[in-house]
């Protein structure tokens, strides 16, 4: 697996996935699209990265440990319920915000939001600890 | 901030902030979790942290059964949804003293896991599992939709996967393998009848099912249901014939994980058999699925009594013994009436305690004798006197004598057998009972009475000192635990007044409905 | 179609059950594979089918325009399947590592945990 076109290629094809993941995460809600899906595409390119270069850049790369990242990913999420008890609302409403950042452009942006990053969070953090022990062992 | 425009499909209602007190025994947890799995690596925070959120927890569980007591069930739909829509989270009277007893025990096993759990086995998740082990066993007490309680009923499976593997030795692996292979049937057996029940009424909210299938005959497909959800519960539960794996795996990991699984995850099977057979089905509760149910329970009564008997190691032993209390349960359960399902509920949440308390004093047997098996176990009565006495008292809870309080609903329920003209129950329970006392007591006799064997490996003095001030430790979770059911035993009539009002709302679902669309009505 | 689908379910089942009562560990481990896959292809067909209109409300509406696909058994499947794919995942290591720890991987010679031997209690001390 590890030849010369693959190593060439990967590390471009790693960032345009994650890119992709991003994308994939923000038009979730009212699109085909979310946390999970987006977190399933950037755990694959982490475990492409990991099958062309490595297990070892994988982990400098991310920095954190994939179990932390996913920890943080649930509190993300567990904690995304909690702005609807100042609303006086059941816990995960949905809240919206549409903060002006130029004239006339609106960013909406959401409690959903949050919680679809922190679904990310874990989606990418435990299957790229699944994926990294795995090709530790080969 | 403003919500989007979705007047139709949301609820108008504000909801007041201790309505939050639902959600809390579920969400406290399940953050703590996901701090400590953030700072994995710093171990001496975990116990700390681990105590802290569950001290909070039992304070709201509190809270909330005694705002159930005054109000009645409390509901709340997540996202604010219309009720059938939504996934609503209900407290009823059942749930409530659940969550607060359940809460109680894990509190214990946590303070017990600081002297025991190994930093190796802290960085590998101990804690962390334990929380979310009691995030899944809160978020099924207090779900009002099935779907949710199979989601939950994982929740508390995948952590106890992990629990149950920690440390790695064969025999773990071998109990394990069991272990892991029978619940992953029994749930997906579950998810069959909730695909089907799905299928046949269009709805999963407990309350909204109740509404619809209330009037219904018990007839046609609902048979199938109520049978594959008896079948799937009593399998999570360990009924008769399906525990063989209860004794093949619950002695195998860690003693305080031991304690932690006999203490709730049995019990969670019994609550969804209580939970479908009176709210979610109601006519298979009225129906000669009860029958078979009631010779489970007979069956299984006598299966774990007679097991007991025979077993020479203590954990086993126990082990059988928490299959004989969950026969007992389902006996209950199965009779219907208002005192069977009040003796029932007070006996769930005595069984909780005791047999969580019995594996934690097997923990601490072994951690000063370094065996198990009865027949080197002894002359605990000469050099610990504390904890012969402590086993003393556990054997008489367990067996059910007066002042405790086991005794209580085994007497509730022998009368209502003798009401029932159930009397099959009423001399199965003595007999249960009668047997449990020779097990127990011998055990007792041969472990604490006996004088030292050559056998016998006494500890080496240093290793004695060294485990010391852990085992003093130790103690502590096992008196709190004892203390609570003892006050339960001495003071029956607080807890029976819970009880009685859990019944009740069991048998008359009117006000759990209520609660649930209450907001949309 | 909903008949067709049925009997593939029962097939499915009757496979999966085969699987499961076989005495090797890595039969019952595709026993449960295919079980999940049996239960899920059984949420989808009692939750109604309908053909080729995905479940998508239209820019600019609050509510779609025609009849749509059912989306809750497949969301229903979908957390079964994540779920299935989770604990399929922890079992398939534990197989292996109880295989690598036993030695066999027949159920009825695992007996690390409930020795065969009898074992008699003294009588009496």
């Amino acid at each position: 697996m590890n030849t010369l076109i693959l190593r060439t290629i990967v590390p471009i094809l790693t960032s345009l996935m994650v890119i992709y993941s991003i994308i994939v995460l923000l038009s979730g809600h009212n699109q085909p699209g979310g946390g999970f899906i987006g977190g399933l595409i950037a755990a694959s390119a982490f475990a492409l990265y990991g099958i062309a270069c490595g297990v070892a850049p994988v982990r400098r790369a991310l920095y954190f440990h994939p179990i932390s990242i996913s920890g943080f990913g649930m509190f993300l999420a567990a904690l995304s319920g909690f702005p609807s008890l100042y609303e006086h609302v059941p816990y995960l409403t949905g809240l919206w915000w549409f903060p002006e950042i130029a004239k006339g452009v609106e960013v909406p942006l959401s409690t959903p939001l949050i919680f679809d990053i922190g679904v990310w969070l874990v989606v990418v953090g435990s299957l790229v600890s699944i994926a990294l022990a795995l090709e530790e062992k080969v | 901030m403003q919500t989007t425009n979705t007047e139709g499909a949301m609820l108008q209602t504000a909801t007041a902030t201790i309505d939050w007190l639902i959600i809390a025994p579920v969400v406290t947890p399940l953050v703590a979790a996901a701090v400590l799995i953030i700072f994995r690596r710093s171990v001496s925070l975990h116990p700390l942290l681990t105590l802290l959120a569950l001290g909070f927890n039992i304070f709201a569980s509190y809270l909330l059964l005694m705002r159930v007591q005054a109000e009645g069930p409390l509901a709340m739909t997540m996202g604010n949804w219309l009720p059938p829509f939504g996934i609503s989270f209900v407290a009823d009277l059942l749930g409530a003293i659940l969550t607060l007893t359940s809460s109680v025990a894990v509190f214990c096993v946590a303070l017990y896991g600081m002297g025991d759990a190994s930093s190796r086995e802290r960085r590998f998740g101990f804690y962390p599992l334990i929380l979310t082990l009691l995030v899944g066993v809160n978020g099924s007490f207090l779900t009002g939709d099935i779907f949710n309680l199979y989601v939950w009923f994982e929740v508390f499976v995948i952590s106890s996967f992990g629990l149950i593997v920690l440390g790695g030795t064969t025999k773990q692996l071998d109990g394990a393998v069991k272990y892991c292979f029978l619940t992953l049937v029994a749930t997906t057996m579950f998810l069959i009848a909730t695909g089907y029940l799905y299928g046949l009424y269009g709805t999963l909210n407990m309350a909204d099912l109740s509404k619809i299938i209330g009037p219904l005959p018990f007839q046609g497909p609902l048979v199938v249901v109520s049978c594959l959800y008896l079948l799937a519960f009593a399998m999570k539960a360990a009924a008769f014939p399906l525990y063989f794996w209860l004794p093949a795996s619950y002695h195998t990991p860690k003693i305080a994980v031991s304690a932690l699984f006999a203490g709730l995850l049995t019990k969670v099977g019994v609550y969804a058999l209580i939970r479908t057979f009176t709210i979610v089905l109601p006519p298979a509760g009225q129906s000669w699925l009860m029958e078979v149910m009631f010779y489970v329970g007979v069956l299984t009564m006598i299966a774990g009594a007679l097991g007991a008997v025979a077993q020479t190691e203590l954990r086993r032993l126990f082990s059988f013994l928490l299959v004989a209390s969950i026969g007992f349960l389902l006996v209950g359960l199965s009779l219907g009436t208002e005192a069977a399902l009040s003796a029932t509920i007070f006996y769930m949440v005595h069984s909780i305690l005791v047999m969580c308390g019995l594996f934690l004093l097997a923990g601490l047997l072994f951690s000063y004798r370094g065996s198990l098996d009865l027949r080197t176990l002894s002359g605990v009565n000469k050099d610990i006197p504390l904890l012969s006495g402590l086993f003393l008292l556990l054997v008489f809870m367990a067996s059910g004598f007066p002042p405790f309080s086991g005794f209580w609903p085994k007497l509730m329920l022998i009368s209502e057998t003798m009401q029932q003209e159930a009397y099959l129950g009423t001399g199965t329970i003595i007999f249960s009972s009668f047997l449990s006392i020779i097990a127990l007591g011998r055990a007792y006799a041969f472990a604490c009475w006996r004088p030292a064997v050559d056998a016998a490996q006494p500890l080496i003095e240093g290793q004695k000192n060294s485990l010391n001030g852990f085992v003093r430790l130790q103690f502590l979770p096992l008196i709190l635990l004892l203390l609570v059911a003892t006050a339960i035993g001495i003071l029956p009539g607080i807890l029976f007044d819970f009880t009685t009002g859990g019944a009740k709302g069991l048998l008359d679902s009117s006000a759990y409905i209520a609660a649930v669309f209450g907001g949309a009505q | 179609m909903e008949s067709y689908l049925s009997i593939l379910v029962g097939l499915y089942f009757a496979g999966s059950v085969f699987l499961l009562l076989s005495q090797s560990l890595i039969r019952v481990l595709i026993g449960i594979a295919l079980l999940g896959n049996a239960v899920n292809l059984l949420i989808f067909t009692a939750g109604r089918i309908t053909r080729g209109v995905p479940p998508i409300v239209p820019d600019g509406l609050k509510a779609a325009s025609s009849s749509i696909a059912n989306p809750l058994p497949q969301a229903l499947i979908l957390t079964a399947i994540v779920i299935s794919f989770a604990l399929f995942a922890f079992v398939l290591v534990l197989t292996y590592r109880a295989y690598e720890a036993t030695g066999t991987d027949n159920t009825s010679k695992m007996r690390v945990a409930e020795p065969t031997e009898t074992i008699r209690l003294p009588e009496g001390y």
